[in-house]
C-alpha cells in the first residue's frame, strides 16, 4: 500500500474541522485494513490489487458536459462533483454544500462508518468524499424522481462520490443512478450512498452502470429501513472492467420490506461481482431478489447473496432467485446464495441456476419462421427482461428500455456454441 | 435388531484376541502400563510412532514431510463452528491401549450412554464392548470375522488395519497413499498425515464385486484405530464395493479431537459406496465434553464412468466439520452426496460437499438434509466448480433445513462456479419449521407430538435414508428419533 496517494488525496478534500478530523480518523482505519484482497472471504473472485499501480490522484477540475435528457429532476455531477444542479429541485441537493447542516451531521456514516468487520472502501470513501446527492424528503411530501448523473473524463482519477438519502415517515421518492465515462478510460470510480428510510417511505433506487470499459467502478449501498417501509433496487450492471458492487439492507422495522433486482451483462473483458447482504433484524419482514445474470465474451459474473435472519427476527420471509446465462467457453459465471438462519419461524429460499438458452426455444422460434440469431436474441431480451420486468414505472421502464437493449450481447452462432 | 446381530459377538471376540496378538507382535505384551509416548507432538514422536509399527522408510519420510509442512499451517477459523482453541502439544499421539482408565463394568458407565442403549436395542453383552468396558475373552468362539475373510480373500479383495496394508502390501499403499488426499491438503490433514495410526485399507481387484458391505465392524482390531485414522479404498476397474463407516451404538470414547481422512480412488467404471453414520458422543445438554469431528474425505473417479457415492448421517460429535467431496476426472464419471446433519442440545455441523467437475459428461447429484433443535447450529457448505474441460457437466443440488427451536440456526452456504458454457448447475434450498398444520394433523391423528414429529422427520430425511444399505437405514431412522428426543416443545 501507498499511504502517500491517499494523504495527497485527502488534502484535495474541504470540510469544517471536525469533518477533517473524522475524514483523518476514516484514513487511519482504511491504512489497518488496506484494500481488501482475495484471501478476504467476500473478496473471494475479485482483487483491486492492480489500484495500485495505476497513477491514482484526486481529480483536478470538474467538466460540465452534456448529458441526454431524463424524465426528472436532473443532479448532474462530473469527476465526482456536482457541476450542475436542477433548479427546480426541492429535495435534492449536493453533500458537499450541506456537510454542515444538522440533518447531515445526523446521518452521514451513520451506516458506513458501523459496518461490522469495517469496510476498507467505505472508510476510504468516508476519508475522501469530495461531492454527492442529498436528499432529504420531509413529513407530508412526495418526491419528483431524482437523476443523479455522473461522468468521469479524468485519467486515473480516484471518484470518490457520497450519497445520503433521507426519507422520512411516510414519504416516498425515486432515486436513479447513472453512471458514465469517456470511453476506454481508465479512472476509479468508489461511490458510498447511505439510505435512512422512516417508518412507512418508500423508496425505488435504479441504478445503471454504464462506466467505460476500462474503468474500475466499486459501489456500496447501504439502507437501514424502519418499520412498514420498503426499499426497491433495480440494478442494471453494464459497464466497467472491474467492477463490484454491494448492496446491504437492514431491516430494522417490523413490517419492512426489500426487493433487490437486478441484470448484469459481463461481456467482452468485464468482471462484475455483485453482493447482496440483507439482514432481518426485526419480526415480520420480507426480502425478495431477482437476479439475472449473463456472461459472455471472456466476461466473468458473480452473485453474491446472503440473507441472515437473527435471532428472534420470527416470521421472516426471504425469497432469492439468481438464474444466469453462460454463453461463451471463456466465460466464467460464480454464484453464492447463501442463507444463515438463526430463528424457527421463517420462510426462507434460494434457487440459482447456470446454463445455457434453451435450444427446444430456439428450435420452437425457428419452426415458426424465425432466423436463429433472431431467435436467440429475442429469448435473450426475454431473459434479462426478467428482473426489469418487475419495475412497475411505465416512466422509468421506457427510459432504461434502449439501454438494456443496447447493452445485450449481439448472439451469433459463435456465442451460443 | 439395531446391529447386524449374529456377528456382533464374534467379531468382538476376534478383535479381543487379535488385540493379545498384535500386542505381542509389537512386544509390549508384558509392559503395558509403561507403553506412554509423552504428550506433544515432534519428529520424535513421530519417528516413534513410524518405529513401533514398523513402517517402511518410505512412510517415516512420508510423516515427516507432512509433519514439516504442518509446522508452517495456521489453523483455519473459516467455519461456523466455534470452539475453544485446540492445544495439539496436550494430545497423546501414540497411546498403546490402556486397560487402567477404562470402566471395569457396566456400572460404571455414565448412565445417560446406557439409556441410550436400551432405547437403541442393543443386546446387552454388547453395551459392554461398546461402552468400553475392559471385558474378558468369554464370548463363543466361532468366527464370522474369519468366515468374511476367507471368502474375501478367495475372491483377491484386500480388507485389514491399515498397518496390516503397509507391512503386506506396501506397494499399493506407496501408489495410492496420499494421492487423492496430499498431505499438504489443508491442517488437519496434514496433522493426519504426520501421525495417523491405524485405519482401514481396501483393495478391489479389476472386475469384481464385493459380495457383501465391508463394514469396520467386521475388521479386526477396528474398534481402536485411534483419534487419527486413515481409510483408503481402491476399487480398480470395473469393481464395486459398499463400505459401512461407524454405527448406530454411541460409543465411548476418550479423545476429544478425531481428525480422520478417507481417500477413495475409483478406477474406469468403477463403483464406491461410502456410507457413513456419525453417532459419537455429542456433550452433555450445556454442550460440555463432546467429540470434535474434523474429517477429511474425498473419492477420486480417476478413470471413465466411476462413480462414487457418499452417503452420510451425522447425529453425533460436539462439532462435525467435514465436507466429503468427489473429483470427478474420467468422462461420465459420477458423483453423489447424500446427507442428514441433525444438530441438537449445543451441537455444531459444517458439513457439505465439494464436487469437481473436469471430465466431459460428467454429473453430481447434491441431497442435503440439516435438521437444527435446541441450541444447534448447523450449515451446509458446498462448493461446485465446472472447470473449462468439464462439457456438458450437470449438477443438481438440493439442500433442506428443517428448524426445530427458536434458538437453532441453519445456514446454507453454496458456492457455484462455472466455466463451461454447456454445463448446467442447478441449486435449490430451503428452510422452514416443521408446519403447525401438519403437526395438527397428525395429533388429531392420535399420534402423540414427538411421534408426530418423528414421522415428519423421517419424511424430511427419506430422500437420504433410501440410499443407504438397507439394515443402516432402519437403525438410522431410531437414532434420528432418539437424538430428537425432548427437542419438541
Amino acid at each position: 500500500m501507498n499511504p502517500t496517494l491517499y494523504r495527497r488525496a485527502l488534502e484535495h478534500t474541504i470540510g469544517s474541522p471536525q469533518q477533517m478530523a473524522s475524514r483523518k480518523v476514516a484514513l487511519e482505519r482504511f491504512f489497518t485494513h488496506g484494500l481488501p484482497t482475495p484471501r478476504d472471504e467476500d473478496w473471494k473472485y475479485t482483487a483491486l490489487d492492480f489500484l495500485e499501480q495505476m497513477d491514482l490522484h484526486a481529480p483536478h477540475a470538474a467538466e460540465d458536459w452534456a448529458s441526454e435528457d431524463y424524465p426528472g429532476i436532473v443532479m448532474r455531477f462530473g469527476n465526482g462533483r456536482l457541476t450542475d444542479a436542477d433548479l427546480r429541485s426541492i429535495h435534492a441537493h449536493g453533500l458537499a454544500d450541506h456537510a454542515d447542516s444538522p440533518l447531515v451531521v445526523r446521518y452521514l456514516g451513520r451506516l458506513a462508518d458501523t459496518l461490522p468487520g469495517g469496510a476498507a472502501l467505505a472508510d476510504i470513501n468516508s476519508a475522501l468524499w469530495q461531492d454527492g446527492l442529498l436528499l432529504h424528503v420531509p413529513v407530508g411530501w412526495k418526491a419528483s424522481p431524482v437523476f443523479v448523473t455522473h461522468y468521469a473524463s479524468e485519467s486515473d482519477a480516484m471518484l470518490h462520490l457520497r450519497h445520503l438519502v433521507v426519507l422520512e415517515a411516510g414519504t416516498e421518492a425515486v432515486l436513479v443512478e447513472h453512471d458514465q465515462g469517456t470511453p476506454d478510460l481508465p479512472y476509479w470510480h468508489n461511490s458510498v450512498t447511505e439510505i435512512v428510510l422512516g417508518e412507512g417511505a418508500r423508496l425505488t433506487h435504479i441504478k445503471l452502470d454504464e462506466d467505460s470499459a476500462a474503468a474500475t467502478h466499486t459501489s456500496l449501498t447501504l439502507v437501514g429501513q424502519s418499520r412498514d417501509s420498503r426499499y426497491h433496487a433495480l440494478s442494471l450492471l453494464v459497464g466497467g472492467r472491474v467492477a463490484r458492487h454491494d448492496t446491504r439492507v437492514n431491516l430494522n422495522g417490523s413490517g419492512a420490506e426489500c426487493q433487490l433486482d437486478g441484470l448484469f451483462i459481463a461481456d467482452a473483458r468485464r468482471h462484475i461481482d455483485q453482493h447482496l447482504h440483507v439482514e432481518h433484524a426485526a419480526p415480520h419482514t420480507t426480502s425478495r431478489q431477482t437476479w439475472r445474470g449473463i456472461a459472455t465474451g471472456r466476461g466473468r459474473g458473480i452473485f453474491d447473496s446472503r440473507v441472515v435472519v437473527q435471532p428472534g427476527a420470527q416470521k421472516a420471509d426471504a425469497q432469492q432467485s439468481s438464474r444466469n446465462l453462460l454463453l461463451s467457453p471463456h466465460a466464467e459465471i460464480d454464484v453464492k446464495p447463501q442463507l444463515e438462519i438463526h430463528a424457527d419461524d421463517v420462510r426462507c429460499s434460494h434457487g440459482a441456476t447456470v446454463g445455457q438458452l434453451d435450444e427446444a426455444q430456439v428450435f420452437y422460434l425457428r419452426s415458426r419462421g424465425i432466423a436463429a440469431d433472431t431467435a436467440r436474441a429475442l429469448l435473450l431480451h426475454g431473459f434479462a427482461g426478467e428482473a426489469l420486468g418487475l419495475l412497475k414505472n411505465a416512466a422509468l421502464s421506457d427510459w432504461l428500455e434502449p439501454h438494456l437493449a443496447a447493452a445485450l450481447p449481439l448472439l451469433n452462432k459463435e456465442l451460443t456454441t | 435388531m439395531s446391529q447386524p446381530e449374529v456377528s456382533h459377538p464374534d467379531a468382538r471376540n476376534a478383535e479381543l484376541r487379535s488385540r493379545v496378538a498384535d500386542e505381542y507382535r509389537w512386544g509390549f505384551v508384558t509392559d503395558i502400563e509403561q507403553e506412554v509416548v509423552p504428550k506433544g507432538l515432534s519428529e520424535a514422536v513421530i519417528r516413534l510412532i513410524s518405529a513401533k509399527k514398523n513402517e517402511p522408510d518410505f512412510m517415516l519420510e512420508w510423516r515427516l514431510q507432512a509433519y514439516r509442512h504442518w509446522l508452517t499451517l495456521t489453523e483455519p477459523t473459516w467455519s461456523s463452528v466455534h470452539h475453544p482453541a485446540i492445544d495439539y502439544q496436550a494430545i497423546h499421539y501414540y497411546a498403546a491401549p490402556k486397560s487402567g482408565s477404562q470402566p471395569k463394568d457396566l456400572s460404571e458407565v455414565d448412565p445417560e450412554l446406557l439409556r441410550t442403549y436400551e432405547k437403541l436395542g442393543i443386546p446387552l453383552q454388547e453395551r459392554e464392548a461398546l461402552a468400553g468396558v475392559a471385558v474378558d475373552a468369554v464370548f463363543d468362539s466361532v468366527s464370522v470375522a474369519t468366515t468374511f475373510k476367507d471368502k474375501l480373500e478367495s475372491l483377491g479383495i484386500i480388507f485389514c488395519s491399515f498397518s496390516e496394508a503397509v507391512q503386506k502390501h506396501p506397494e499399493l499403499v506407496r501408489e495410492y497413499l496420499g494421492s487423492v488426499v496430499p498431505y499438504t491438503d489443508n491442517y488437519f490433514a496434514t496433522l493426519n498425515s504426520a501421525v495417523f495410526t491405524d485405519g482401514s485399507f481396501v483393495y478391489v481387484p479389476k472386475g469384481v464385486r464385493c459380495p457383501m458391505e465391508l463394514s469396520t465392524y467386521f475388521r479386526i482390531n477396528a474398534r481402536n484405530s485411534g483419534q487419527f485414522e486413515r481409510t483408503l479404498i481402491i476399487a480398480d476397474e470395473g469393481a464395486t464395493v459398499s463400505y459401512l463407516e461407524g454405527c448406530t451404538a454411541p460409543m465411548r470414547d476418550e479423545n476429544q479431537l478425531h481428525a480422520a481422512v478417507v481417500e477413495l480412488v475409483a478406477l474406469k467404471d468403477a463403483r464406491i459406496k461410502y456410507s457413513t453414520v456419525q453417532n459419537w458422543y455429542p456433550g452433555d445438554a450445556e454442550g460440555r465434553g463432546g467429540i470434535y469431528n474434523f474429517v477429511t474425505k474425498r473419492g477420486d473417479c480417476r478413470g471413465d464412468r466411476a462413480h462414487i457415492s457418499w452417503t452420510q448421517v451425522e447425529t453425533g460429535s460436539a462439532i462435525t466439520w467435514k465436507y466429503p467431496s468427489c473429483i470427478l476426472r474420467g468422462d461420465d464419471s459420477v458423483g453423489e452426496f447424500y446427507s442428514v446433519a441433525l444438530t441438537n442440545h449445543r451441537q455444531q455441523a459444517d458439513t457439505g460437499t465439494k464436487m469437481i467437475h473436469i471430465g466431459r459428461n460428467t454429473r453430481s447429484t447434491i441431497v442435503s438434509k440439516g435438521i437444527s433443535a435446541g441450541f444447534g447450529s448447523n450449515a451446509y457448505r458446498g462448493l461446485v466448480k465446472v472447470l473449462p474441460s468439464a462439457a456438458n457437466a450437470r449438477n443438481h443440488t438440493q439442500c433442506d433445513s428443517l428448524l426445530m427451536s427458536d434458538h437453532c440456526a441453519a445456514h446454507t452456504f453454496p458456492y457455484i462456479e462455472v466455466k463451461n458454457p454447456s454445463a448446467t448447475v442447478e441449486h435449490e434450498a430451503t428452510t422452514s419449521k416443521i408446519g403447525d398444520d401438519q403437526l395438527f394433523y397428525l395429533r388429531s391423528r392420535g399420534l402423540s407430538e414427538e411421534d408426530a414429529v418423528n414421522l415428519i422427520v423421517n419424511g424430511f430425511c427419506k430422500e437420504v435414508f433410501k440410499e443407504l444399505p438397507m439394515e443402516f437405514a432402519v437403525e438410522a431412522q431410531k437414532l434420528l428419533a432418539v437424538s430428537l428426543e425432548g427437542a419438541i416443545g
